[in-house]
């Protein structure tokens, strides 16, 4: 079937922020349909909350609104934009959620608006467990013993009936949000009233746990003819039991035959034409693993992380075929991008391995419950391409930038077989590493570790080897044949030359004397059996190397690899645009990256991508072979940043601020010296190694102070201290890892934050904007509040700022990007730090402004002059509007993790609210994050004794707002006094009903709550801000956070129109 | 461990390491696309006397169960593939592929880079090639006897003996010019009765008793063929309904008029195939060096039913007015292609 001519203008809703389970796989799928729409002549209205993507750019779409993904917003920008049809498959669980609502509202109805791709009752079908497992049944296909339940009385009776453990699963929620595994009573008892709490139609499935069964999964795609192929095949090393999110991945399948292969194929195809799907559908199976039983788990009739990394394991571009489907075109009518020869109909075939390897966020959350299970932790994923499962399984394991380069972590490798053993029976992040240090040591046989895992034999077998391998090296005689069989199971000549006691240099040089080196092979989607035209990369020790010389000048992009906190999708977001860049100035580009979800590693962003780690070894393999002019680090992160000298010891020439520069504003002497001679000040401060330098540097600047180590991203490690034990406690964490350099103790400045983002061509500078923090210094930026155009600075301490900047460009010979973060303090501008590189708030203040920031860098990093541009220098205007970033947090997936903000980020993802005014812009905002919140009810605080005071005036506007207060003992008492009435409520563990009780009880509508230092309140406060997360109550952490709330929901929004961004 | 050569007539010579077997052979080197299963392909009359290479570079995962065998021995002779799993695990494996590989005398080289060979085979087509363990290997040992070879399958070493399986249901008559074992576990599944018959049975012998007759083959030239040629003619001038499969397909076109002749780039994989009454397509199982030739075909004689997606070559052939229709690839009962047994179905009067 061609294309439907009726579809004129299409609404593509995006999935909003990035939250645990929901991440850049979908600003990879949004953006591929926005161009597979334009490039059809279709008229394109997105609406994403999350301004850090790339689909929401102004070259994506016609009409772009970073709107809350509600109804009653998108409701209005249907109104005005009145497209005939909605692609909602793209948007993830969010965008599904969406489309369900927007059709049960009948506004769709009534205005004679299509949903596209799917229909409505296929969605509900498939989400609702019911009637899902009905129609299942109907066509033949098993699932698990299971039942919907609305109470947890029904839960328990139905899990009762088939026995625990049982599975809890709640219906309409994404990454599998309050689901759990429950062995007994207890378990159901905290799991199932939690899930039914988070369910948007309060209903769970209570499922059969069949934990130990292999976990396998198939994409299918399915056009309106009923033509439908499976794309792509993943077995999860991981068997049944851990989210598929949390597993290690890999594709194709490894342990089956062919006749399970068959049969698993072949229900797929049934359910995904008995369910009608027109689009990408996912099919989650479980298979028994000595018989041929199997059990459908899930089926997701959209896009979903599991597309995006099928369709980069395969370089079948899932998401532009579904969106093609979704206008009408069948799969014998769309042509394979990538071999231009064949058509979509094709069912891709590998001749690699494929691994997916999850990237949690624990080295940040140490405190965090690491323990795995149906609830999804990681943020982010890498992947890696392999022709062997030993070389990519390697490669996944480095690319994680854990520190981990073959299949030891230090935690482990100092455990004693005792606790490996007792470790191996809780399924951690680090499962993989434990199994593997247990074999190492020959502590455990593998059958036993099978036995404790279930974890399939031939996985457990590839470990083996891959460690025989590794003690084969240790033994000491490096033959050649040993050396190619090493590098071809993907060892690093790092690790080959620790083995053997050599240095990495002698290895170097005896692979090059027998020329054992990186060759290059296409993924094509074919297996090579039709050749390629923009194939991707990777890495092998063969024969044959398939990489072409253009003869075109070559500049290399280093991406930033996996999403993490700290360093999320707005840094593939400038990678991409810096790749879009070159291209236009006539540059071949080459990207190196391993991350699954993004834009950067589509097959067609790039001339030429390597899906490779990013370490030293790995980029010299790339860099040997394609002999760029030159490398831009400064967009990929800190990622990219820390391979500048490696860039630079193998004669790569660094384009755009130079390496000595970019170490000079992380170096603490250096950079002091420099703002010296520039005359900004900065908070005092020093550097230490050891517990005692810190002490003592401590007491010489007076607490609090704020200590970190340098060279760190997202405030990794970053804390306020404020007494000798703080410090104590903080440097014996810090020091567990090794530490290469100095740790930064500062003097804590507790003023306003400011930040700025500016393009330097060596000579002019262009500041796009200036952003104010709402909360003030000590809570990271990525977490806090950040205003565009600043709302309370006044001109000369603005004016200050541009000097600061001008001047630290100037003197850091910034030729690119820099972001600078300051402090005003007492009516005194000081300078936090400097960063030579692109940042966080690129995206949004270029999105903001209207001025692309990263293709006007790109341009000054190739040598053009801001004046040549033409885009203008110094200040730029400050718009008419006012647009307010806001984080969002995923702790409701985090058991375990405190809430309170504070210098270390704990975000994962970002949205804007775009307003004339800024409360209006805050309030939308607000609830672009989720946040629910009512005019009046009751509030709960409880702060820290140095909080008491200020919190006074805040509780006074909350019930002149209508609210009840409630307030724990001690701060009951400081606002009684002052004549605001507060009930109290008992301390958590003082009485029956304390402030535990009042949460559960589903009284409260608000909570402040601040840190105390008292330990006990410490504990106290920390239970009640998880207790908020687990029943989605609004809780201020920050003062400033509560006050600006409080005040615009005083002064209330003015301004609720949809802002078309493309306009401004 | 002993070392292995492949080489080609081309002069392409490449060295690995043997797995299975040891000695050497020279036969026609292909290359399949083909992910999962081992013993499916070695035993695969579609490769009959053929050298196999794998395109996907790990074989074995699973081990080798005999059930899933497509005929009762090896038919591929050597195998070229980057790695054979030493450690399968599946529960229904009964040994691994290096014993099978031995126990069926098949000469296995691992090791070596099978996507640069792959796209040799790609792009040059299919040609004469060696594998071998002799370790005094030198190209020109070999090179005459490459230029020597030229692959030919004997039938009759291909066929079963005349047998009947299963099923209660009506009787096919199965001329069994190679057939795969899983064609005849699909007829079975349905539950006809399949009698089958070596090649060389007298159609009248065939279609005695019979409710419908497939005629299927897997590997070779039906040109080399005319005896059979002409049984197809009897079968399908019989009034009874006739399925053609792949070998069968090509004598039945031959036997009204068309012509078949080689492809550049045979159908070694599964391949999309669009049916062009239907508009739809669907994956297929090929396994053909030959196709038949589109203008060939007297349209008034026979249409085309079925193409494929990537060159356009011949599918799919009914009759206008004889019961007759044949396919190029493998029907089997998946999602894909049980609806051609159900137009057999159909054929023969709607009920099995």
């Amino acid at each position: 079937m061609p294309k439907d001519l009726s579809i004129k203008k299409v609404l593509v809703i995006g999935s909003g922020p990035i939250v645990i389970g929901q991440a850049a796989e979908f600003d990879y799928a949004g953006t591929q349909a926005c161009r597979a729409l334009k490039e059809e002549g279709i008229e394109v209205v997105l609406v994403n909350s999350n301004p850090a993507t790339i689909m929401t750019d102004p070259e994506m779409a016609d009409h772009i609104y970073i709107e809350p993904l509600n109804l009653e917003s998108v409701k209005k920008i249907l109104e005005i934009e009145r497209p005939d049809s909605i692609l909602p498959t793209l948007g993830g669980q969010t965008g599904l959620n969406l489309a369900v609502e927007l059709a049960e509202d009948g506004c769709l109805k009534e205005w004679g608006i299509r949903l596209l791709g799917t229909a409505v009752e296929t969605i509900q079908m498939a989400e609702d467990r019911q009637e899902f497992k009905d129609t299942m049944e109907r066509i033949g296909e098993p699932c698990i013993a299971s039942k919907v339940v609305d109470t947890y009385e029904d839960a328990l009776a139905f899990a009762k009936e088939i026995d625990f453990p049982v599975i809890v699963r709640p219906a309409y929620t994404l990454g599998g949000t309050g689901g759990g595994i429950a062995y007994n009573e207890a378990d159901l008892e905290e799991i199932a009233p939690n899930g039914l709490r988070l369910s948007r139609v309060h209903q769970v499935l209570i499922e059969k746990c069949i934990s130990g069964w292999k976990e396998i999964e198939y994409e299918v795609i399915r056009d309106s003819k009923g033509n439908a192929i499976a794309v792509c095949n993943m077995e999860n090393v991981d068997p049944v039991g851990v989210h598929t999110g949390d597993s290690i991945v890999v594709a194709p399948v490894q342990t089956l035959g062919a006749k399970e292969c068959a049969m698993l194929r072949d229900s797929a195809l049934n359910i995904i034409t008995a369910l009608g799907i027109e689009g990408g559908c996912n099919v989650q199976f479980a298979l028994h693993p000595d018989t041929m039983e199997y059990a459908l788990i899930e089926v997701n009739p959209r896009l979903s992380r599991s597309s995006a990394l099928a369709s980069k394991a395969t370089g079948y571009p899932i998401a532009k075929v579904a969106t093609k489907i979704a206008i009408g075109y069948g799969l014998d009518e769309i042509e394979n991008a990538v071999t231009k020869k064949t058509y979509a109909c094709y069912e891709p075939t590998l001749d690699y391995v494929v691994l997916k390897f999850p990237r949690w966020p624990f080295d940040k959350f140490v405190k965090a419950k690491r323990t795995l299970g149906t609830q999804m932790k990681a943020t982010g994923e890498v992947m890696s391409i392999g022709n062997s499962f030993e070389a990519a399984l390697m490669k996944a394991v480095r690319s994680l930038e854990m520190g981990y380069t073959y299949l030891s972590s230090k935690p482990t490798a100092a455990m004693d077989d005792a606790a490996l053993k007792e470790k191996l029976h809780t399924i951690e992040d680090d499962r993989l590493f434990v199994m593997a240090e247990l074999i190492r040591r020959g502590a455990m046989s593998l059958e036993e570790i099978h036995a404790a895992t279930m974890m399939d034999m031939w996985f457990l077998k590839k470990f083996e080897k891959l460690i025989l391998l590794e003690q084969e090296l240790r033994a000491g005689d490096l033959t050649p044949q040993l050396l190619r069989r090493a590098k071809q199971n993907g060892f690093l000549d790092s690790d080959i030359a620790a083995f053997c006691g050599k240095s990495e240099a002698d290895v170097k040089q005896m692979r090059q004397e027998h020329a054992i080196s990186a060759t290059y092979k296409m993924v094509d989607t074919c297996a090579a059996e039709f050749e390629a035209v923009t194939p991707y990369y990777y890495s092998t020790y063969e024969e044959e190397c398939e990489v072409t010389d253009s003869g075109r000048k070559k500049i290399l992009v280093l991406g930033s690899g996996p999403i993490r906190i700290g360093q999320g999708i707005e840094f593939d977001y400038c990678s991409v645009h810096c790749v879009w860049a070159l291209k236009q100035q006539g540059y071949e580009t080459i990207i190196i990256n391993n991350n699954p979800e993004t834009v950067s590693t589509d097959f067609d962003t790039a001339d030429k991508l390597y899906f490779e780690p990013l370490t030293p070894e790995d980029v010299e393999n790339v860099v040997r072979k394609e002999k760029p002019l030159g490398a831009i680090v400064q967009f990929g992160g800190q990622t990219a940043i820390k391979l500048t000298k490696a860039l630079v010891d193998m004669g790569v020439k660094i384009l755009g601020t130079a390496q000595e520069d970019i170490d000079a504003a992380e170096d603490r002497e250096r950079f002091d010296e420099i703002l010296q001679q520039c005359g900004i000040p900065r908070p005092e401060g020093d550097t230490v190694f050891t517990k005692d330098e810190a002490l003592a540097a401590a007491n010489k600047l007076g607490y609090p102070v704020l200590v970190r180590p340098s060279y760190v991203l997202g405030g990794q490690g970053m804390e306020i201290a404020y007494s000798d034990e703080d410090i104590t406690e903080y440097m014996s964490i810090i020091n567990r890892t090794k530490q290469e350099h100095p740790i930064l103790v500062d003097k804590y400045m507790m003023g306003k934050e400011l930040e700025v983002d500016a393009i330097c061509d060596g000579e002019n500078l262009l500041i796009p904007g200036i952003m104010e923090h709402l909360e003030r210094a000590g809570v990271h930026s990525g977490d806090s509040i950040s205003v565009y155009p600043t709302q309370t600075i006044v001109q000369k301490h603005k004016d200050t700022i541009v000097r600061y900047t001008e001047a630290l460009a100037k003197a850091l010979h910034v030729v690119g990007l820099v972001n600078i973060q300051f402090v005003l303090c007492n009516d005194e501008v000081y300078v936090i730090e400097v960063n030579p590189r692109s940042s966080r708030t690129v995206p949004y203040i270029s999105k903001v402004t209207g001025i692309p920031m990263v293709d006007l860098a790109t341009r000054v990093v190739l040598g053009e002059s801001l004046q040549s541009l033409g885009c203008g220098t110094g200040l730029h205007p400050e718009g008419d509007y006012v647009a307010v970033k806001a984080p969002v947090f995923s702790f409701e997936k985090l058991h375990g993790v405190d809430t309170s903000l504070g210098p270390e980020m704990k975000s994962t993802g970002e949205v804007l609210g775009i307003a004339h005014d800024f409360d209006s812009a805050l309030l939308k905002a607000l609830k672009a994050t989720g946040l629910h919140l009512k005019q009046g009810g009751n509030v709960l605080i409880s702060v820290g004794d140095r909080d008491k005071q200020e919190v006074i005036p805040l509780a006074e506007q909350l019930e002149s707002l209508g609210f009840h207060l409630y307030a724990t003992a001690n701060t009951a008492h400081v606002l009684n006094r002052n004549c605001v009435a507060a009930s109290v409520v008992a301390n958590v563990g003082d009485a029956e009903h304390d402030a535990m009780h009042a949460i559960y009880s589903g009284k409260l509508d608000m909570i402040v709550n601040t840190i105390s230092r008292k330990k006990k309140s410490a504990k106290g406060g920390a239970k009640i801000r998880r207790a908020a997360v687990e029943h989605s109550v609004p809780c201020f952490t920050a003062l400033d956070t509560a006050a600006a709330v409080i005040r615009t929901m005083k002064r209330g929004g003015q301004d609720e129109t949809m802002i078309d961004i493309v306009q401004l | 461990m002993t070392k292995a050569y492949l080489a080609l007539q081309d002069g392409t010579v490449m060295q690995g390491e043997s797995v299975g077997a040891q000695g050497t052979y020279i036969g026609e080197v292909v290359f399949t696309v083909g992910m999962a299963g081992a013993v499916e392909y070695l035993t695969d009359p579609t490769f009959a006397g053929q050298i196999l290479t794998m395109a996907y570079p790990i074989m074995g995962g699973a081990g080798v169960n005999l059930e899933d065998a497509e005929s009762d021995r090896a038919q591929v002779r050597a195998l070229v593939v980057r790695e054979v799993c030493d450690f399968p695990n599946n529960f229904r494996m009964q040994m691994d592929l290096d014993t099978y590989l031995k126990q069926q005398n098949i000469i296995g080289i691992t090791g070596l880079d099978t996507r640069k060979l792959v796209k040799i085979l790609r792009d040059k087509g299919a040609q004469t090639g060696v594998v071998t363990t002799d370790p005094d290997f030198r190209f020109d040992t070999y090179k005459a006897q490459m230029d020597s070879y030229c692959r030919q399958v004997d039938l009759a070493e291909l066929s079963r003996e005349k047998q009947v399986a299963g099923g209660s249901g009506k009787h096919i008559a199965l001329l069994d010019l190679g057939a795969k074992n899983s064609t005849i576990a699909a007829m079975q599944a349905l539950g006809y009765q399949v009698n089958i018959y070596p090649a060389g049975t007298p159609a009248a012998e065939l279609l005695a008793g019979a409710d419908g007759v497939v005629i299927a083959g897997a590997a070779g030239d039906a040109n080399a063929y005319p005896e059979l040629v002409e049984t197809a003619r009897q079968l399908a001038q019989s009034g009874k309904p006739v399925l053609g499969i792949n070998l069968g397909m090509q004598l039945l076109a031959l036997a009204f008029g068309g012509a078949v002749s080689g492809l550049a780039h045979g159908h070694r994989g599964s391949h999309p195939v669009r049916d062009l009454a239907t508009q739809r397509t669907f994956v297929a199982v090929q396994g053909s060096g030959c196709a038949v030739q589109e203008d060939s075909i007297d349209k008034n004689v026979m249409e085309i039913t079925h193409v494929n997606m990537s060159d356009g070559a011949v599918e799919g052939l009914a009759w206008k007015n004889l019961p007759v229709r044949a396919v190029q690839f493998y029907p089997d009962l998946s999602h894909d292609t049980k609806h051609i047994w159900q137009q057999m179905q159909n054929l023969m009067g709607g009920e099995r």
